[in-house]
């Protein structure tokens, strides 16, 4: 049995704090047996928070030489930034007499924190018209002091 | 007594003659009537002062004098920053141009030598030479990802540097035999960066001397898991290397297997096996072999820091910045450059 890495598909979400990541990874099946296999896909933040996770899902009757890709939806992306996602594929124990092991794989997911990027862009925006408000106001209100004549 | 009961003082007001009163011109027509009514004096209108502007003029900043340990200090700490400064864009901005520009010119020789027949096919030239490190050996193209890359010989830090590195102790790709490839995942191009995303299936093309090697990935794999079957006889593999993790911060290494779909070839000669690979040619391993050129660096970035100190005081700031500048550039440029060869490999 050979696994891919796991991959990434970003999609953002109005709601700031979902977020929506698919993640996949082929597995493909180089014995003469059929068989069948989970996968446990999680997301954790960037202080190993776990943010979300789709247990158990299902890879049936994998057949002999078969590839297929496997994949989920995890929701909970939110605006972390940078997060980690894995996957845990679980065989079966002995296929074909060969003893099988969990794999696991992970991926580094940047998710564009928007509304964060948003709400400075908004800050960036209040901050230079107060500035120019404000250069604009100074000298006008200056040159009526200064220039009251006797 | 208020100043209505005081004739005297409305008598005084009302004087039409008063020269210190020009508000109150004088009536000629009613004098009788306007004598009685009491008036307020009013006083002359003065100019007021011009308002001070709203920002006072800042006062003059005075230079203070700096004791020769504060000086030195200074100095320190500025030298540590430019270091630190010059590290950072070194990893993140110029290692991916010098990258760019090793490719173009090792493109060139395989290429050359490619149409010449001269191209690699052992671990020495044509001429029995030993391959220097760094020597292009072949060139890589991975349809899926967009990738294509020379294979230079050796897989220590400075020639992973350059590109993808073929490790000494392997045979070439397409030979009989197990061949691996070393790339680093961030800095340098990150050559590496996706092969994680490789798929069973996916066509991996190296060529070499020997023509066109196509091979097929398996699949990839962390250290621990299972490793693929031992090869049969006159089978060939191709094991790619590098480092994953968040970028620029390895928590381990990624391995891509993939095997040979097309002709084997005969393997070439080679002087280096498992036992004489210099430890820097590891995976993740550092290369302190360098270190005389570091120390030379840093020496040359004190003269520097020194002769700018000295130019500052006998010739002033403006001067010093046009001459020193570039100066304390390039200094910094090649302490941070022997700085980041001593980073593991695949980083």
């Amino acid at each position: 049995m050979y696994v891919s890495g796991l991959s990434s598909d970003v999609r953002l979400t109005a709601n700031p704090f979902e977020g929506s990541t698919l993640l996949s990874f082929t597995v493909r099946n180089v014995s003469t047996t059929t068989f069948d296999a989970t996968a446990d896909f999680w997301m954790e933040g960037p202080f190993g928070n776990r943010l979300s996770a789709v247990d158990a899902v299902a890879v049936t009757q994998l057949k002999a030489g078969e590839s297929r890709v496997v994949s989920a939806d995890l929701a909970g992306a939110g605006q972390w930034g940078l997060v980690t996602a894995h996957v845990t594929l679980r065989p079966p124990a002995e296929v074909g007499g060969t003893t099988l092991t969990p794999l696991t794989r992970d991926a580094t997911v940047f998710v564009f924190p928007w509304l964060i990027a948003l709400l400075l862009l908004a800050t960036a925006i209040a901050a230079m018209v107060l500035q120019l408000v404000r250069s604009r106001r100074t000298p006008a209100a200056d040159a009526m002091a200064v220039g009251v004549s006797a | 007594m208020s100043v209505i009961d005081d004739p005297s003082s409305t008598v005084e007001s009302a004087n039409p003659a008063n020269p210190a009163n020009p508000a109150t011109p004088a009536s000629p027509a009613t004098p009788g009537l306007f004598a009685r009514l009491p008036r307020l004096a009013r006083s002359p209108r003065v100019p007021r002062p011009p308002r001070p502007p709203r920002r006072p003029p800042a006062p003059p900043r005075v230079a203070s004098e700096m004791t020769r340990g504060e000086a030195l200090a200074r100095s320190i700490v500025a030298t540590f920053l430019l270091l630190v400064m010059m590290f950072v864009l070194n990893v993140t901005v110029f290692s991916h141009l010098q990258h760019l520009a090793s490719q173009q010119r090792l493109e060139d020789d395989i290429r050359a030598q490619l149409a010449a027949g001269t191209a690699p096919v052992s671990e020495g030239t044509f001429e029995n030479v030993l391959l220097a490190d760094g020597a292009p050996v072949a060139i890589m193209d991975i349809p899926r990802l967009k990738f294509h890359e020379v294979v230079v010989e050796g897989t220590a830090s400075a020639q992973t540097a350059l590109g993808v590195g073929h490790r000494r102790d392997t045979v070439l790709p397409g030979q009989v035999g197990e061949s691996v490839l070393m790339a680093r995942a961030a800095a340098f191009g990150g050559p590496f960066s996706a092969i994680a995303a490789l798929d069973p299936g996916d066509e991996i093309t190296v060529r070499t001397g020997q023509g066109l090697q196509r091979f097929e990935v398996l699949g990839t794999r962390y250290a621990g898991d299972p490793t693929p079957p031992r090869l049969a006889q006159g089978e060939s593999r191709l094991t790619l290397q590098t480092a994953r993790g968040v970028p620029y911060v390895p928590t381990g290494i990624v391995y891509v297997d993939a095997r040979l779909v097309s002709q084997v070839q005969p393997a070439g000669a080679r002087q280096t096996n498992a036992g004489t690979l210099a430890p820097s040619d590891k995976a993740m391993a550092t290369d302190a072999r360098t270190v005389w050129a570091l120390v030379f660096a840093v020496q040359f970035l004190i003269v520097v820091e020194i002769a700018g100190v000295w130019s500052f005081r006998r010739f002033g700031a403006q001067k010093t910045w046009i001459v020193f500048l570039p100066v304390a550039a390039l200094s910094g440029f090649l302490v941070a450059d022997q700085l980041t060869r001593l980073l593991p490999n695949l980083l």
